[in-house]
């Protein structure tokens, strides 16, 4: 049965096909030069070496880079297992890595604590042995030492006069903001960039920073700084005073209120214990949070602290600008 | 499925003999007795390519590079423009084998192809620089050629690359279809469609019929 919709195609006739070879006959006497077919062999041959020459070298340079990406990518997805899990599937090769930094396998933080994936601001630590000489991009490494470098970092934070987040730079020059990930000592994105005394650690946070490592001297030259620029934290921690009790979830560093009035309440115990002192508490979400173990409790300290706007004033936190 | 087979063209007495000697040891300077190869064969010989095999890629050389001139030729009009950019088709062609898969068609309708873009960028080239149309210029006294590069030039590409295959080349409905890309009805359709241009513009008074 013949399709009513297909259009049959005319066909030529055959005078017209053999009027048009005739005519188009003389295009096909036309041939390239002799010199010209040379030029075109040797440009040919030329082109064919010269992609021979350079494929060796192409391979050797991806295979570098797969070994390199062999290498890194089981140790993302292993870092990335114990943080879901909360296993430590990682624990003996961070326990190799304190051991060959110095650090006591106690002072190794829990791999469930804090985001294992690493911020760009642990990878500057140099305590990492392999990882040191590996660039920002190589979060695996850094979180396979990340957290022992939470712990130090954390430490150091209490006895370099500088933040959490300044230790890092304190090493390699180069600030950011944050602080490590993992450091359980200072919640708050700014209390970890301007820390200084910022409590002791507690039992539950992996970091085990020396209480004794805040220096009360330095902590009063601060605080006066603060009472005479009548100044307090800024988002970013950097406002004078801040030391003291301001940014969100600082009066849980448990270090005695600032002579400003601000920082937390003066209770009948005064000396709160260390391990309540220390309780990270998660202000806020930021990068690198290391107290997001226990969410929502900064919470209630944001409204405190963003009250504070001078001396005297007894609320909790510090003054804000 | 039907096996289209290419052959080359059959030599003609006013072609000129192939060189010789050649300058170049890695290509042989006698046209070599290649038949032109099989969809069978078409896949070893991709892979010859691919290796960048100088044997391989001389014996293709030797059997496209006629059509891919003669192709760029019927386009541009001028033998010197044709003879650079069938270098630069071959060349191309060298880059890009390891991204050229053997799809069924020959290896020629991919030369073809190439060819094809490569005239049309001259032409806008040569759009851009004189802001004219290039016409075909013939370079001696050749009346015929002139005639027929003329002819060509009244039709459109997609038909003057039929024409050109079917009465330059002598390739069947099938081959041509097979190195355009187009249906056999397409093909069947455009050259029916170029001859009757080609009647109603050259004629009686070229002798068109008579010839």
């Amino acid at each position: 049965m013949k399709n009513p919709f297909a259009s049959e195609v005319p066909a030529s006739s055959p005078e017209d096909e053999a009027a048009a070879a005739g005519l188009f006959s003389p295009i096909g006497e036309v041939a390239p030069s002799d010199d010209a077919l040379a030029r075109i062999r040797g440009t040919m041959a030329n082109a064919l070496s010269a992609t021979l020459a350079a494929r060796p070298a192409n391979t050797t340079m991806r295979r570098v880079a797969f070994t390199s990406a062999a290498v890194t990518a089981p140790l993302m997805a292993v870092s990335a297992v114990g943080a879901i899990t909360g296993n430590e599937p990682l624990a003996g090769p961070i326990d190799f890595v304190s051991n060959a930094v110095g650090l006591t396998s106690a002072e190794t933080p829990a791999a469930g604590a804090g985001t294992p994936v690493a911020s760009p601001s642990a990878d500057a630590s140099p305590p990492a042995p392999a990882s040191a000489s590996a660039s920002a991009s190589t979060t695996p490494e850094a979180a396979v030492s990340g957290q022992s470098r939470g712990a130090t970092a954390a430490e150091d934070a209490h006895t370099n006069e500088k933040g959490c987040d300044d230790v890092n730079p304190a090493v390699q020059g180069t600030p950011t903001p944050g602080g490590p990930v993992d450091c359980e000592t200072g919640n708050s994105a700014e209390h970890r960039q301007n820390g200084k005394e910022h409590g002791k650690p507690t039992s539950t946070a992996t970091a085990t920073a020396d209480p004794s490592a805040s220096p009360p001297a330095e902590d009063e030259q601060d605080e006066d700084e603060a009472a005479e620029n009548d100044k307090g934290s800024v988002s970013r921690g950097l406002g004078l005073g801040h030391e003291k009790g301001n940014g969100l979830g600082h009066e849980k560093h448990g270090h005695e209120p600032n002579e400003n009035g601000n920082g937390p309440p003066r209770t009948a115990t005064a000396e709160p214990s260390p391990a309540a002192a220390g309780t990270p508490v998660p202000s806020r979400s930021g990068p690198g949070a290391g107290g997001n173990a226990n969410p929502g409790q900064g919470n209630g300290n944001a409204g405190q602290g963003g009250s504070n706007s001078g001396p005297g004033n007894s609320s909790k936190g510090g003054p804000k600008k | 499925m039907t096996r289209i087979q290419i052959v080359s063209p059959p030599a003609k007495a006013s072609r000129k003999a192939p060189p010789e000697e050649s300058s170049l040891a890695i290509l042989p300077a006698t046209r070599p007795a290649v038949a032109a190869p099989e969809y069978a064969a078409g896949v070893s010989e991709t892979a010859l390519l691919k290796r960048r095999d100088q044997a391989a890629w001389a014996a293709m050389f030797e059997r496209e590079h006629p059509l891919v001139f003669r192709s760029v030729f019927a386009q541009v009009g001028d033998r010197t423009t044709a003879e650079d950019i069938t270098a630069q088709v071959f060349l191309e062609a060298i880059e890009g084998i390891g991204r050229y898969r053997h799809r069924g068609r020959p290896i020629t309708a991919w030369l073809h192809s190439i060819a094809r873009h490569r005239s049309t960028d001259w032409f806008r080239k040569k759009w851009r620089e004189t802001g004219e149309i290039v016409e075909p210029v013939v370079d001696g006294p050749e009346q015929g050629l002139e005639v027929a590069l003329a002819a060509l030039s009244m039709l459109t590409s997609e038909q003057r690359e039929v024409v050109h295959l079917r009465f330059v080349e002598d390739l069947s409905i099938e081959e041509v279809a097979a190195i355009t890309g187009r249906s056999m009805g397409a093909v069947k359709a455009m050259q029916h469609r170029a001859l009757a241009r080609l009647r109603t513009i050259l004629g009686e008074e070229t002798g068109w019929r008579t010839r």
